[in-house]
């Protein structure tokens, strides 16, 4: 009897299953409020407080300042005082929110079962079994303990190099496979320092790329979209109105070369031939202003490196190689970007600034320049090897390094550390790596822990937790120490510090001193904890070229003929793999191609006929999938579904990396192929053998056309036209088409007080996409996934459009057009008289304002937008736990079933119009700045009142007549967003 | 006095009815009643012409309804939008001629509606008892003249309409 | 066929009244699975709606840049249907035109219950049905109220309007036949007819009143049969999207209106005349006569087509001559040609007297029509919302399950209502039958050289 379903047990049942029942309703329920039971007094419910800190998505290391309301950080914004990002941040640098409330970072310590599943266990356990592991292992003898973890700061990294030090372990590595050592080896060539010059775009006057996609991922992005944009902006030069000169080697265009003028495709890995061919014409020409008499030996040098020879390696013709050589030797302050991982890049590079009088102006170095942060491959590969060889009892992955996933498949990273005794993952989100270790400890995301950064001398970058922990993690650094203070013995006496947080202050106290100033003075440190950092601008040193740094220049490594190249390129958002766990960066699409949540490979038409490949469509003809390729490479074949573009070099397969996780959490497991595993070491090209399969896949994307069809949505004109006050074709086709005043059937509405408008200079933008990831943190944008995506579904409010030029534009036009199209906020908003229940409705500040709670669902607004930038939410929006708690309170999460738009971020106008009432003042012109104004690094975008006339952004349009413009005219629709046209330089006469 | 009597004729057609109805007119006796099976045109304007009726007056409340729901048309468009003066497109709160297709269909619809009460009312419906004399085939293939006079006068009533060309003559109580 | 004729030669009133009450006779076991067949088919579609309710729109096809889809073409679908029952029962009836009285009553009751299905539309189509009511007019302590500058709150008006004076026109002239019923009736029905027929008795003051009130009712039909769909066509009309600003929408969206309901009322009369036995009312002659107005509208619809198309080519604007040409050589242009050839090519074949006197032939082709008709719409809507004024945006709609069920489920909701009255009210006007039965003859008299056909 006992064993049936008693009564109690069956009433309550029933009792849950009623409950259950009632649950379902029409619309999401309300979610919980929880009151403060003890308010925080620092904490004012709804006023948000701010803290400076370090971006830790990359090395640039730019300063950031959290938002942060009623103790979540719910927006990343760039710190102005940060002589880098000047007040702007990227794409990856807002989805580092997506990082901290990832819903797959580990939030108990996880230990291996004997059949290879994962259980969790306590925090004492799982320390104990670290410390004992670590002890043994250092009682087993020296080096018998390795780190393998990715840079954290000068202090961190020189902690953990203490902490193995205390167990008698060197092997201790700081890896980045996207290294800068090429840069260094280059550096001490040719000027006998191993630091890394900076460059100072907007000082140049012509930039040639030779593979560095410094608008994408090279280098520090934003400061070089900022300088770039600077670089572009149309000013008087010898004489004339023009612009920068700008030209890009690289097997693809991407959003680098779409911005420079000449896009000069090159076999993958021969940049550096091409650019020692450029130094050689360019000594041959006699325009290496500063070689005096080296000039002849350094043609000398060079060659075996011909414009002939080398065009032939590497597919450039003679003609583009003499006219960059001609660029450059004619520039006053010409610059050569060096990039990729071959040394002799940057090598010619370094010699075409330097001999060219650029050293010291467009590029620099300067004094102090911090240490290196990441270790050299050889040091890495051999504590690889160690490992595999067994002479190592504990490895510890740190950092959010990816070993397995990120270091070349020739160093048999994942049997090496397969084979090591015992591993020990730390980190947020599980990776790659974390499935061939025996312990996963879950550690604080770099905003919930102390840091600093030093990206460069004279800036010393302060990273501050931000917020409470969301997830029971510990700080890497404490259990380290603590570890080292239990096992190491007196070897850990060297060490001072109780945790890192008083190893991060010390060194700020030595900072502090070495600023000259009184080291207890606690004033210093609250206020660098304001500004984030101590940036002091460091002086610029004179140094010298030693030519015979050229006699180190080896030919290229990939040569090729016949072969196809797979050339990988970093995915600009998701970077070396480390992004792909974050919904955001997943679903914007990748500026240049427009594919979202996947892996692919590019290839040219040409290539594509031969390979015989081609997209499908169902019998609808609507696209049903595109064929699949099996690429063979020395380490392994991959497959990847084509993307058949003009965009890249033919004979050229060019794929991104950062997908193919195999364990990255939710969001980036199981998407397309991991690059890295097939790449050499220093090199991201190879030569591969490519065949179709009989397999077709789906590549997803928002985009609908890539032609333009001659409408006025991205205009652009030569710089000869602006100069030359010529009016672009298509404006004079429009002055034709629109009927002569007065043609309106009702008197303007009058706009009196404050009206909102925008400016925006497409041709500042890069198409980076910062604007649409702020768009998405600020304004709770919901993210739907692949499919919805495909369904036609995506919800952002900001888009990046691109557009390719037909062969018939292309001689007059860029290489590609790029603008960002939101809600134009029109005075004739199409959408507001037609819908049905005034929720489309026109406010007395002139925007266009959307009621959430009145929409019923018509969609007409939408059928009636010529920009086609409102969206209805097909689905309920859902954010897994916890990354709701990143939702912004100020702006209303929208239900199923109704419209959506761009609101120029109406709550932050509130809130400043709140104030300046409050404070019983005026507005002051640049108090409000919507978030993607804000974010925008190019300065692309400027935000303010039409009715004020001193405002920046109307001043912006006076400035620039004859480049402004509105979209799609001929709609009468009057937006209030007005854009300047993209300036080029007119083919062949460039 | 005698008691009054219901003479029910019933004719084969509208023509011999027609002339029924004549025939009483010209005996100057308005008190009857006719059935016809459908809207004989000719019965109808016989008997109004005996009776010297107009047209039927459905056609007022037509009007009137007409006439008030184009004036309530123009006060409700215009009284929301003053009520919630919100601008759109633009647009001046009052824009007039997007209302016109609202003043147009309420116009439509208030006129049929009254038209409908109207007969309704003029033709006393809903009916509950049977009028005198009707007989189940006036409703599908008979026309049926009832007429009320006086019990001495019947005979001279009978003869008129059987010259009319009614088929028979029934009396009844009346 | 013969035995009708002969019938036909010469109907009394007594032949009428047998032959449409014989139709009203209790259905057989066919009739019941028939009638439950369609119910069945309405509840599908009805559990579709409530699942899309529940789980959103996220289970459709729809999304990004077609807004609007099957679901409105469905809705301008059945509100085409409606018209051409006003038209003949009203517009014809202005004109006097004979051949009406035997068919206006059938076409009537399509006209009702083709508005009831449209009106669903609306209400699936939106995103939050459950606050529907915005749109009307009603007082309320926060003064929200629908903006009348907005199409769809014409249309809402126009809607509602039609549907009401739909009934009244119908019902008004059902209560005489209803009382003839109730004279032959016996059991429950005859108190159900005595309740529908308000003790009408035909007295000369009833249908003295009864005339009036029915010629201004038609009088009141007709401008609103062509003010309704000139609205639905402004829903449209007044858009910016290229391919559907075009001030050529209201007259031509009418003549389709009227097309694709003729061709319906052949859909439904063929069939329902052969099962209900009333060839003897409903005749050839209709047949022939509805025929040559499908005819009629068919090349009205042609010359649409060509002006639409020439009108865009005559302005040159290159945004409409895009979309345009996406109409016709784009991903969805076989749509269009099966369009073109569904209601331009096929109704040529009307103008052969043979085809217009064959049943088969004319049901064939009344089916291609409302084909072609549902495509029209599609096109016009779908395909213009696909190539939109930003190139960046374009992209093509498939439907889903969901709609597809949705779509056949109105189509079970329409047969259903129909079905239902048809058995259980006269389908054919006595009263006015017998009205026309001197023209009947005549009639048949026209007719007879067709009859060999027949």
């Amino acid at each position: 009897m006992s064993d049936g379903l008693s009564r109690r047990s069956f009433l309550k049942l029933a009792a849950t299953a009623g409950a259950a029942a009632a649950i379902p309703g029409c619309e999401p329920a309300a979610r919980k409020i929880i009151p403060y039971v003890v308010p925080d007094e620092n904490i004012i419910p709804g006023v948000p407080s701010y803290f400076a800190t370090t971006c830790g998505e990359c090395s640039a290391g730019c300063g950031i300042i959290a938002k942060v309301r009623e103790g979540r950080v719910i927006k990343l914004e760039g710190n102005p005082a940060d002589p880098i990002s000047q007040g702007a941040i990227c794409a990856r640098g807002q989805a580092a929110l997506q990082g901290v409330y990832n819903p797959d970072r580990l939030s108990k310590p996880k230990r291996r079962k004997a059949d290879g599943s994962l259980e969790e266990i306590g925090w004492d356990e799982a320390l104990k079994l670290f410390n004992d592991r670590l002890a043994a292992a250092a009682k087993a003898g020296k080096d018998r303990i390795a780190y393998i973890g990715a840079p954290q700061g000068p202090t961190l990294d020189r902690l953990t190099k203490l902490w193995a030090g205390a167990f008698g372990s060197s092997r201790v590595v700081f890896w980045e496979r996207i290294g800068t050592e090429p840069a260094r080896a280059a550096a001490d060539a040719c000027f006998g320092r191993r630091d890394l010059p900076i460059y100072q775009l907007d000082r140049a006057d012509v930039i040639v790329s030779f593979g560095a996609d410094f608008l994408e991922t090279w280098g520090s992005p934003v400061e070089q979209t900022r300088q770039y944009a600077d670089f572009r902006t149309p000013r008087m030069r010898r004489g004339g109105l023009s612009i920068g000169k700008a030209a890009y080697v690289s097997p693809r265009m991407g959003i680098t070369g779409a911005k420079c003028d000449a896009w000069v495709p090159a076999n993958p890995g021969t940049e550096g031939a091409v650019a020692l061919a450029v130094l050689n014409v360019m000594a041959g020409a006699g325009s290496l202003r500063h070689a005096g008499t080296a000039a002849s030996a350094i043609q000398a040098q060079l060659a075996a490196y011909d414009p002939e020879s080398v065009s032939r390696k590497s597919g450039v013709p003679v003609s583009q190689i003499k006219q960059m050589a001609d660029w450059l030797g004619q520039a006053e302050s010409p610059l050569a970007l060096p990039g990729g991982d071959d040394p002799q890049t940057y090598l010619a590079a370094y010699a075409i600034n330097a001999l060219t009088g650029s050293v010291g102006n467009a590029m620099v170095f300067l004094a102090g320049a911090p240490a290196e942060t990441a270790s050299r491959p050889q040091e890495t590969s051999a504590v690889v090897q160690a490992i595999g060889a067994g002479q190592v009892d504990v490895v510890v992955i740190a950092a959010g390094a990816n070993p397995i996933f990120t270091m070349p498949a020739s160093w048999g990273a994942a049997t090496a550390i397969g084979r090591a005794p015992f591993v020990v993952w730390f980190g947020d989100a599980p990776d790659d790596s974390a499935q061939a270790a025996q312990l996963l400890i879950p550690t604080h995301h770099h905003l919930e822990s102390w840091r600093d950064s030093a990206p460069r001398a004279g800036i010393y970058g302060l990273g501050q937790p931000v917020m409470q922990p969301v997830f029971p993690s510990r700080v890497l650094h404490d259990i380290l120490l603590e570890s080292a203070h239990l096992g190491a013995g007196e070897a850990a006496q060297s060490i001072t510090w109780e945790n890192a947080q008083d190893a991060v202050n010390a060194a700020w106290q030595e900072l502090q001193s070495k600023l000259g100033l009184d080291p207890m003075g606690a004033e210093f440190w609250n206020q660098m904890r304001r500004n984030g950092g101590s940036f002091e601008r460091a002086k610029a040193l004179n140094v010298a070229f030693n030519p015979d740094a050229l006699k180190g220049a080896t030919p290229a490594r990939v040569e090729s003929e016949s072969a196809l190249l797979l050339a990988a390129f970093p995915h600009p958002f998701l970077y070396d793999g480390r992004g792909a766990n974050k919904p955001w960066l997943q679903e914007i699409p990748e500026p240049s191609n427009q594919i979202v949540w996947d892996s692919w490979a590019e290839i040219h038409p040409e290539t594509a006929a031969q390979l015989g490949l081609q997209e499908h469509y169902k019998s609808t003809y609507l696209y049903a999938g595109i064929d699949v390729i099996e690429i063979a490479t020395p380490s392994g074949t991959l497959e990847l579904a084509v993307h058949i573009t003009p965009l890249v070099k033919p004979g050229v397969i060019a794929a991104p990396i950062g997908q193919g996780h195999t364990s990255y959490g939710r969001y980036a497991s199981g998407r397309g192929a991991n690059l890295w595993a097939f790449l050499p070491a220093g090199s991201r090209a190879v030569p591969v053998r490519a065949r179709k399969i009989e397999r077709q896949y789906k590549l997803v994307t928002p985009l609908g056309k890539s032609d333009m069809m001659g409408r006025s949505i991205v205009e652009v004109m030569s710089v000869e036209q602006l100069a030359n006050g010529i009016k672009p074709p298509i404006e004079l086709e429009e002055e034709e088409n629109t009927p002569k005043l007065p043609y309106e059937m009702y008197d303007a509405w009058q706009y009196t007080g404050h009206k909102w408008g925008m400016t925006i200079d497409v041709n500042a933008c890069t198409g980076c996409s910062a604007c649409v990831a702020a768009c998405y943190a600020e304004n709770n944008l919901p993210f739907g996934g692949k499919e919805e995506v495909d369904k036609g579904r995506v919800m952002s409010w900001i888009r990046i459009e691109r557009f390719i030029p037909s062969a018939d534009e292309a001689a007059a036009a860029p290489n590609l057009y790029i603008a960002p199209v939101l809600c134009q906020q029109c005075d004739h908003a199409p959408c507001e008289p037609v819908c049905p229940v005034f929720a489309s409705h026109h406010t007395p500040e002139g925007l266009n304002a959307q009621i959430y709670n009145r929409c019923v669902g018509t969609r007409f607004c939408e059928n009636n937008c010529p920009y086609k930038v409102r969206r209805f939410n097909w689905y309920p929006a859902e954010w897994p736990e916890p990354l709701n708690l990143q939702l912004n309170p100020d702006v209303t999460v929208r239900g199923p079933g109704v419209m959506e738009k761009c609101t120029f971020c109406i709550q932050r106008i509130t809130n400043a119009e709140i104030d300046a009432r409050t404070e019983g003042r005026q507005l002051v012109d640049g108090e409000i700045i919507t978030a993607c104004a804000q974010a925008c690094p190019a300065r692309a975008i400027s935000f303010g009142d039409l009715n004020d006339a001193n405002s920046a952004m109307v001043k912006r349009r006076i400035d620039n007549p004859g480049r402004t413009y509105t979209m799609l005219p001929e709609f009468n629709a009057l937006p209030a967003i007005t854009y300047l046209r993209s300036l080029y330089w007119e083919k062949g006469k460039a | 006095m005698s008691a009054e009597v219901a003479l029910v004729s019933t004719f084969a057609n509208d023509e011999d009815c027609v002339r029924g109805i004549e025939a009483l007119h010209g005996a100057h006796a308005h008190d009857f009643r006719a059935f016809t099976p459908f809207p004989s045109e000719k019965v109808i304007e016989a008997s109004q012409e005996a009776r010297g009726q107009g047209h039927s007056p459905v056609r007022w409340f037509v009007l009137l309804g007409a006439i008030t729901g184009f004036l309530t048309a123009v006060a409700v468009t215009i009284g929301t939008s003053l009520e919630w003066n919100l601008n759109t497109g633009g647009r001046p709160v009052v824009s007039i001629p997007p209302y016109v297709p609202i003043m147009f269909e309420l116009m439509i619809l208030f006129g049929g509606v009254s038209g409908v009460i109207g007969f309704f009312l003029l033709s006393r419906l809903p009916a509950f008892e049977s009028e005198t004399g009707y007989r189940s085939h006036f409703g599908s293939d008979k026309f049926g003249l009832v007429v009320r006079c006086q019990e001495n006068e019947a005979q001279k009533f009978e003869t008129l309409l059987r010259d009319a060309g009614a088929e028979e003559v029934q009396r009844e109580a009346a | 066929m013969a035995a009708a004729i002969d019938t036909e030669i010469q109907p009394s009133y007594v032949d009428v009244d047998r032959q449409v009450q014989r139709a009203l006779a209790p259905g057989g076991l066919k009739y019941w699975l028939w009638v439950l067949f369609c119910a069945f088919l309405t509840a599908l579609g009805g559990a579709f709606w409530t699942n899309q309710i529940y789980n959103s729109f996220d289970i459709t096809g729809y999304g990004q840049p077609t807004m609007w889809a099957v679901y409105i073409t469905n809705f301008v679908f059945w509100v085409g249907i409606a018209h051409s029952g006003t038209l003949i029962s009203a517009i014809l009836f202005l004109f006097r035109v004979r051949w009406r009285t035997a068919i206006f009553r059938l076409a009537e009751t399509m006209t009702v219950f083709a508005v009831a299905t449209a009106g669903l539309f609306p209400l699936i189509h939106l995103g939050r049905v459950w606050f529907f009511y915005w749109l009307v007019p009603y007082p309320n302590e926060r003064s929200l109220q629908p903006d009348f500058r907005s199409p769809l709150v014409w249309d809402l008006f126009a809607i509602s309007t039609y549907l009401t004076i739909s009934v009244l026109f119908l019902f008004t002239g059902l209560i005489p036949d209803i009382a003839n019923a109730r004279d032959k009736a016996v059991g429950w029905r005859r108190t159900f007819y005595s309740i529908l027929s308000f003790g009408w008795q035909g007295t000369d003051r009833q249908w003295r009143n009864f005339a009036t009130v029915y010629l201004l009712l038609a009088g009141f039909a007709t401008p609103l049969v062509l003010s309704v769909h000139s609205v639905v066509s402004w829903d449209f009309a007044m858009t910016q999207l290229p391919g559907w600003h075009s001030t050529i929408f209201a007259p031509y969206f009418v003549a389709g209106a009227i097309f694709s309901g003729c061709a319906l009322v052949l859909t439904l009369a063929i069939p329902a005349r052969r099962l209900m036995k009333i060839e003897g009312l409903i005749t050839i002659w209709h047949l022939d006569n509805l025929s040559k107005v499908v005819l009629l509208t068919s090349v009205i619809m042609t010359y649409s087509y060509a002006t639409e198309s020439f009108m865009v080519w005559y302005t040159q604007d290159p945004i409409e001559m895009a979309t345009f040409q996406q109409r016709y050589y784009g991903p969805q242009g076989y749509m269009f040609w099966m369009m073109i050839t569904c209601n331009c090519a096929i109704p040529l074949l009307l103008f052969i007297p043979r085809v217009r006197t064959n049943t088969v032939w004319l049901f064939i082709i009344s089916i291609f029509v409302n084909i072609g008709m549902w495509l029209e719409r599609f096109v016009i809507f779908v395909g213009s919302l696909s190539t939109n004024a930003d190139p960046s945006q374009w992209k093509f709609y498939v439907p889903r399950l969901t709609e597809v069920i949705i779509t056949i489920g109105s189509f079970g909701w329409f047969l259903m209502n129909f079905s239902l009255f048809a058995k259980f009210l006269p389908i054919v006007s006595m009263t006015e039958m017998k009205e026309g039965i001197s023209w009947l003859k005549q009639a048949v008299r026209e007719v007879y050289p067709y009859r060999k056909a027949a």
